[in-house]
């Protein structure tokens, strides 16, 4: 239930305020658009994030909509696992234990995300055990033309987190993908959580991004009432195509021992990922002919063994020294 | 973030670095570490000067973190003293914020000196495959392998940011009075300034793994730098292009990229001798030239290369002709060249050109001559006499070194410094060319003398360089393998006869330009290619041996063939393409 206690969001993100919080999501939800397009848009000139910030007429809640272009309707797998991303009984990490130069920070967090309004309504009221209030504003997930909402129903007494995932029947007009989360601001933050912050943290998160455009919109509804002009909008060109070459695999110099076998037997589904296509990940397995791992490994073909199958092996240890030896060897060639 | 008009809009005022690092130990990673100072509007703070402070931002790999990120180390740098000879106190910080300080920046309204830089808005990024955080809010990590790239890259940025007094105002010490000049002394921008204004752009995008497809001398781009230096008011003349090209050299090697790279080319001058064969140095051989030869001897004469080349490269000694004086290239090689294992030594005239030369390569390489030992063991005297016309004198058209320089260079160097191989006094007039020595004793007797010499430097060699210890043995194979082979391409040439002739009538004459890539593409693979796929007699004897291959379980079939496609295979798959297209 660590996700949806404020001791809980404390603990996993390191930062004590709840002011802090909401730049949290702000920050992981444009990392997170950047970090996709850069793995899965290489070479592309026009890949764009657009986002908007907006704080209600009363200043009770922060709306924030952040959706990266997906011209190519390519395949968004982690938004077709919804059950499996915010399921808050175990991690499911597709990037734990690389070493990428990527952005994204907060280890599950959408689960986070999904999280924080129930945290933020409940700070400070005990009664939040008694199943009472609820955060009914969904959080929208839109990907490869489909909507799907989820909504949170937490029992802090029973320790008790249920989904409501649902799909909605009309298919939208983009293939873009949209991440859509409503916070509810809190009274101890309302000074904190101003078109100002918002927009500086906007464009901290953005200023030295030079391969993707920016469409940013900050409103602030309450100046607007008030006549002001309430709005900042942050547009950034490219300036260049996103590097091809970028996060390629890395090298198994960068681990150490330990990290090199945690990043082999953290693998998630390792019934279906094979020996083979976890050592392709590192630069110098990529490189060797699959065939000296066939050898090593004492099979017809690396790439048929799965991880489960080679981790029960009585020599899985023994190999798996082999392994690093080898990818060591390569390296320092 | 800021509102408009604070920062300085002036670009040539703005101060950016990237520098580049790798950790020494696993786990071993590059990373680059960039940093922006952008000055606050300079007549803003001149306005108030005591009224704002700097300001830093720190990124990881573009990401901000909520909290800021300092980059929390130890830093310890000592500062580089303009006085020679005075050592300055190492300096302290526990952060990035600490060592910009460090380096004169004020971020609090602390007592200012007129030396403090002004204040900039900062901005850090790291970027990085790896970052071990030490708290989990991922503000504050383990900065340990970065901080001295960090370091690097504040004394770079802080020696452009301007002073206070540069912009006119002066603090009275101790206190928290100042004065502002009427005027902002003028800030001087430098030939060095415009060369990275000019380059660092594609610098950048060569290191972001794109491509310059655009190629320019460097001449030529000292032409574009013109209207630049104009602009910003740099002091220049022609004399300053030497400088300007070697601002370039040097840019390109503080951020670890070659000139070819970002599309600046220079023609190879210096070229070497092995095996009977001369090869260009350029960027695109130097690698593999830096592998020939158990020892590369550099020689400034095209001619006395090719007169000593014969007995060189019976010993497996490389020449390398640099054309009177060392060029970026050849300096490169050598340096190569020594990491790789070969041994260096220079060989150039008796005179003062000739010692200059020698100085450019590092003092671990050997001058073999023209020296006093060449005239001692040869018995060639200093004065020419009726019969033996050996020296010239040496004028000078342009002073190269003063007498004084040229007595430093001589002392400093253990190569020149002894009077037994270097005598100053006869070089102020006189020099021996290298050509006299071998007119005198010909090519033979010369490399001999070289020979001991080199021998007598470096005792032993490594002729791995030289001979390969395993060879290519196919002349040894079965008579019936290479007559297969002999077969195969008598065959081929009779089946495609007709056709080559057309083609050879079709290119004869052709009606403008064609491409000759994409006609050699469909020549060979095409036209040609495919008459010898389809051929059955050619097949057939193929089939044959597969047939015998398997019979037997010699594995031939198995064995991969390269890494690049083959004919067959690249046709195929473009013809499957082609169907998929037509579908």
């Amino acid at each position: 239930m660590q996700f949806f206690k404020a001791d809980g969001m404390k603990e996993a993100t390191g930062y004590g305020e709840p002011k802090d919080w909401y730049f949290i999501i702000v920050k992981e939800l444009l990392d997170n658009a950047i970090d996709w397009l850069r793995d899965n848009y290489r070479g592309s000139a026009d890949a764009k994030v657009t986002a908007s910030f907006t704080i209600n007429e009363d200043r009770t809640q922060l709306n924030c909509k952040v959706r990266n272009s997906n011209p190519a309707n390519k395949p968004v797998h982690a938004f077709t696992q919804l059950d499996n991303i915010l399921n808050y009984n175990m991690t499911f990490g597709s990037k734990q234990n690389e070493y990428r130069a990527t952005r994204g920070q907060l280890g599950d967090g959408l689960k986070r995300i999904m999280g924080l309004p129930f945290i933020l309504m409940n700070i400070g009221d005990d009664t939040s055990a008694f199943f009472k209030k609820q955060w009914d504003i969904p959080m929208y997930f839109r990907v490869n033309g489909i909507e799907r909402q989820a909504i949170v129903k937490v029992n802090l007494g029973a320790s008790e987190a249920i989904n409501q995932i649902a799909e909605s029947p009309a298919r939208l007009p983009h293939t873009s993908t949209e991440i859509e989360v409503t916070l509810p601001i809190i009274n101890e933050v309302k000074d904190y959580v101003t078109l100002a912050t918002i927009e500086r943290h906007c464009r901290l998160s953005t200023c030295v991004t030079t391969d993707i455009s920016f469409d940013i919109e900050i409103v602030d509804k309450v100046l607007q009432a008030k006549g002001y002009r309430g709005k900042a909008i942050i547009s950034l060109e490219a300036k260049h195509p996103i590097p091809k070459n970028l996060h390629n695999s890395t090298s198994v110099l960068i681990y150490r021992p330990a990290e090199f076998v945690s990043r082999i037997e953290s693998v998630y589904d390792r019934e279906n990922t094979s020996v083979y296509q976890v050592i392709r990940k590192f630069e110098e397995g990529a490189q060797m002919s699959k065939s000296v791992f066939d050898k090593l490994l004492q099979v017809r073909d690396s790439n048929k063994l799965s991880l489960a199958e080679f981790m029960n092996r009585p020599d899985y240890q023994e190999k798996m020294l082999a392994l690093y030896n080898l990818l060591m060897e390569e390296a320092n060639k | 973030m800021y509102p408009p008009g604070y920062l300085e809009t002036d670009s040539s005022k703005i101060a950016y670095t990237i520098q580049y690092g790798t950790t020494k130990e696993i786990p071993c990673f590059s990373f680059a570490f960039e940093l922006i100072a952008v000055p606050l509007d300079i007549d803003m703070v001149r306005k108030d000067p005591m009224g704002y402070a700097s300001e830093f931002n720190g990124l990881v790999n573009g990401a901000y973190s909520v909290l800021g990120t300092k980059f929390d180390g130890s830093y310890r740098w000592t500062r580089k003293s303009k006085r020679q000879g005075y050592q300055q106190p190492t300096d302290y910080a526990d952060d990035i914020i600490g060592c910009l300080q460090g380096y004169s920046f004020v971020f609090y309204s602390q007592l200012r000196s007129s030396r403090n830089k002004i204040p900039c808005a900062i901005l850090g990024n790291l970027i990085s495959q790896r970052v071990d955080y030490t708290e989990k809010s991922k503000s504050k990590m383990d900065a340990s392998p970065f901080v001295d790239t960090i370091i690097k890259a504040v004394e770079k940025v802080a020696a452009k940011v301007l002073t206070f007094k540069a912009i006119g105002v002066s603090f009275a010490s101790d206190s928290d009075k100042y004065k502002v000049s009427s005027r902002a002394r003028a800030t001087r921008t430098t030939v060095k300034e415009i060369v990275e204004m000019m380059l660092l752009p594609r610098i950048l995008k060569v290191k972001r793994g794109e491509k310059i497809t655009t190629e320019q001398t460097q001449d030529s781009l000292w032409y574009n730098a013109l209207p630049l230096f104009e602009k910003y008011w740099v002091k220049y003349s022609n004399d300053s292009r030497p400088w300007f090209k070697e601002c370039i050299r040097d840019l390109c090697k503080e951020y670890g990229v070659a000139r070819e790279q970002i599309g600046i080319i220079a023609a190879p001058w210096a070229s070497m001798f092995f095996n009977g064969e001369w090869y260009d140095i350029s960027f695109d051989t130097i690698e593999d030239l830096a592998k020939k030869g158990t020892d590369i001897v550099f020689i400034e004469k095209r001619d006395i290369v090719r007169a000593l080349g014969k007995y060189a490269s019976k010993w497996g000694v490389a020449l390398v002709n640099t054309h009177g004086h060392l060029t970026d290239y050849a300096e490169d090689l050598a340096e190569l060249a020594d990491i790789s294992g070969a041994h260096i030594a220079i060989f150039t005239d008796y005179d003062i050109p000739g010692i200059l030369i020698a100085s450019k390569l590092k003092e671990t390489v050997p001058r073999l001559g023209v020296d006093e030992r060449i005239l001692a063991h040869f018995n060639i005297p200093h004065e020419n006499t009726r019969e033996r016309r050996l020296v010239i004198p040496y004028n000078a058209r342009v002073a190269r070194l003063t007498e004084w320089n040229l007595r430093r260079l001589i002392r400093n160097d253990k190569r020149f410094s002894s009077e037994d191989v270097v005598d100053i006094e006869f070089l102020k007039r006189n020099k021996i060319e290298i050509d006299a020595i071998l007119a005198d004793q010909g090519a033979e007797k010369l490399w001999g003398y070289l020979q001991d010499l080199l021998k007598e430097e470096f005792p032993n060699r490594n002729y791995l360089r030289v001979i390969d210890p395993a060879p290519d043995l196919s002349k040894h194979y079965p008579p019936i393998v290479q007559q297969l082979r002999l077969y195969y391409d008598k065959r081929a040439r009779e089946i495609t006869e007709p056709e080559s002739k057309k083609i050879e009538e079709e290119l004869k004459d052709v009606d403008g330009f064609i491409d000759v890539e994409q006609k050699e593409k469909e020549i060979l693979d095409y036209r040609l290619g495919k008459i010898v796929l389809e051929d059955q007699l050619l097949k057939d004897i193929a089939e044959a041996f597969v047939a015998l291959d398997r019979k037997k379980g010699y594995k031939i079939s198995e064995i991969e063939i390269s890494k690049t496609k083959t004919i067959t295979a690249s046709v195929a798959e473009e013809e499957e393409e082609g169907e998929g297209s037509e579908k």
